[in-house]
């Protein structure tokens, strides 16, 4: 395959400082699938980008030695250049020997077919201030080609992993980015909020630049008597459905609940992995037929229940 | 000349071909007709944290223009992987259900207030409409129930994490699951998170087996100096098994960036889930 070495093993992350969270990045210098990659040495660098998905610097972070691990206080490492709002940074990590080979991480090289890095990823954490080492993290990653080619990618996502009370709020993070520098796309991300019995009580858009970051803060969408449902001391739960036509779309969903010093967080899964067909062309076709029908849907459901969400969110 | 790619090419379609002609899945040839696949998640009922059961009913996700409304099981089992009990379950079209299962455990398992921790599983069969809908799609065709689970502490705080293999198949029709997996066949996995144990009161290490068989496992934390702590456990078919570390445990090593390995995962992706506890009560999970 032909390559630029950064795009081998990467993980975009969102510093959310909105949220006045602390984001570090873990970083592993051996596979996790032992056996399949002998351990080695790896450089690990760190690509910043602005608010508005201007892409500033790329720095190195350090070179691992073989069979190590390493945290890094990336929010820390970021304050210098002085965002408040939310922004992207994409962790990238190299084998030090293709390094050394080839000279660059940035210009294509041609590299091994055979080379796996399957479920190689980085690890995402995030925490508040001084809550004595309190976190929640999650590990993921995105393919070498990312919303990279002709033909856009698309987002079918679903997920229970909503709840409102008077000590929790969830915050959808959707990441918009790419392997390609050249990546322009605006993601039009539409998506439905349901209740456990079915009903639909929020529907709306949000719009995410290119190498943007965008959270949807769902206490703000829905009226404050939804955030305890009638027993008044259970949660409100949740189910989130949406589509994204023209990109690929990191969804994370974190619940956050400041008063406790507590976040936790945890990605999506792509529709495709529910699905077994004989025929693997039936995954894609059952995916675009559910994706229309959801645009559909969604664009007719009506208006928010609730006020809109900042900037980021119009109905 | 015919290139040896094409003739690898042709001989594959045939195989497949004959796969479909006689019903069964190419990929999973004892996958036949419809049915559900299903991972086994981990569940913890202790010193003031609970498990909640998330249960969508995501054919709605792929079939928003059907009736998908329909029914399925929540099984538990005990750490020894000793059956606990089942809940008949009934989710509607764009429906979705929660369990707590400190409540469950009073229902169903009345006289184990010992049991603390375990597995559990949870079923929906694919509704009517689903199957009339795939009356058209070729050859055996599974849904692999992908889902994430919840804990709660007893301050309100919630943390999520979704389930990482496959362990039971639910063929249409059958009145029992047949395993995913068969016999144990170890395999070694190394986390990738580097572990901080000074930020935590408390890491659960926590391991699952989706196999046949026993499942012989061993923990190995190292650190930058390669000194190293080794523990060791075992767990029965649909038991889980955990391992607690705590700074005490550890002492020795630099508590900074260690790095976990597991050797002896019974199943090809049953890697471990790190479950912290904090300082400050709260708790976070994360799949490894």
């Amino acid at each position: 395959m032909r390559i630029a070495l950064r795009n081998l093993l990467s993980t975009p992350a969102a510093v959310l400082n909105r949220a006045g969270l602390e984001l570090h990045v873990g970083v592993s210098s051996e596979d996790p699938m032992v056996g399949r990659n002998a351990s080695e040495a790896v450089d690990a660098y760190l690509s910043v980008y602005e608010p508005g998905g201007q892409f500033r610097e790329r720095l190195h972070l350090g070179r691992l030695a073989a069979n190590r691990r390493q945290l890094w206080p990336i929010s820390e490492m970021v304050r210098t250049y002085g965002f408040t709002d939310d922004h992207l940074v994409v962790v990238h990590r190299v084998p030090a020997a293709l390094v050394d080979r080839f000279g660059t991480i940035d210009e294509p090289v041609q590299l091994d077919d055979r080379l796996d890095y399957h479920l190689c990823r980085a690890y995402v954490q995030y925490s508040y201030p001084s809550q004595d080492g309190a976190h929640g993290g999650v590990i993921y990653e995105i393919p070498p080609r990312y919303n990279e080619g002709p033909k856009p990618s698309t987002v079918l996502t679903f997920s229970p992993k909503v709840v409102l009370s008077g000590v929790v709020d969830t915050s959808i993070v959707l990441l918009n980015c790419s392997s390609d520098p050249k990546f322009a796309t605006t993601a039009r991300f539409a998506f439905g909020l349901y209740s456990l019995t079915g009903e639909s009580l929020h529907t709306g858009v949000c719009t995410v630049p290119p190498f943007g970051v965008r959270a949807i803060e769902v206490g703000n969408l829905l009226p404050p008597a939804l955030r305890l449902d009638s027993r008044a001391t259970a949660p409100t739960y949740l189910n989130l459905f949406g589509v994204c036509d023209n990109a690929s779309l990191i969804v994370l969903m974190l619940s956050l609940s400041p008063a406790l010093g507590a976040v936790s967080v945890e990605h999506t899964h792509a529709p495709q992995g529910y699905l077994m067909p004989f025929d693997v062309r039936d995954k894609f076709r059952l995916k675009n037929e559910a994706m229309a029908a959801w645009r559909d849907i969604l664009a007719r459901v009506g208006k928010p229940a609730g006020k809109p969400a900042g900037k980021a969110v119009a109905s | 000349m015919i290139a040896r790619a094409d003739l690898r090419n042709a001989a594959r379609g045939t195989v497949r071909k004959l796969m479909l002609l006689s019903g069964r899945h190419w990929a999973r040839p004892r996958l036949t007709g419809r049915g559900t696949v299903q991972d086994l998640f981990y569940w913890a009922c202790e010193d003031g944290i609970d498990t909640v059961v998330l249960l969508s009913n995501f054919y709605s996700a792929f079939f928003p223009g059907l009736d998908t409304a329909t029914t399925g099981r929540l099984l538990v089992y005990d750490a020894n992987g000793q059956p606990l009990g089942e809940k008949q379950v009934s989710v509607g079209h764009l429906q979705g259900a929660r369990f707590a299962l400190s409540a469950l455990l009073r229902e169903l398992a009345p006289s184990r207030p010992d049991a603390r921790f375990g597995s559990l599983v949870t079923v929906l069969d694919i509704p009517p409409a689903v199957i009339g809908a795939l009356r058209t799609v070729e050859g055996p065709f599974y849904f692999w129930h992908r889902s994430y689970i919840g804990y709660t502490t007893s301050a309100g705080q919630f943390a999520f994490v979704h389930d990482v293999d496959t362990a039971l198949t639910w063929k249409e029709g059958a009145s029992a699951p047949i395993r995913w997996y068969g016999t144990v066949k170890p395999r070694d996995w190394a986390p990738e998170m580097p572990v901080e144990i000074d930020d935590y009161a408390r890491l659960h290490v926590v391991l699952l087996n989706r196999a046949k068989g026993r499942a012989d496992v061993v923990l190995r934390v190292s650190d930058s100096h390669e000194q190293e702590r080794r523990f060791e456990g075992s767990m029965a078919p649909n038991g889980a098994l955990r391992f607690e570390l705590t700074a005490g445990a550890l002492a020795g090593l630099e508590p900074r960036d260690l790095r976990l390995r597991v050797e002896g995962i019974p199943t090809a992706f049953g890697r471990p889930l790190l479950f912290k506890q904090f300082r400050n009560g709260t708790i976070s999970v994360s799949h490894s």
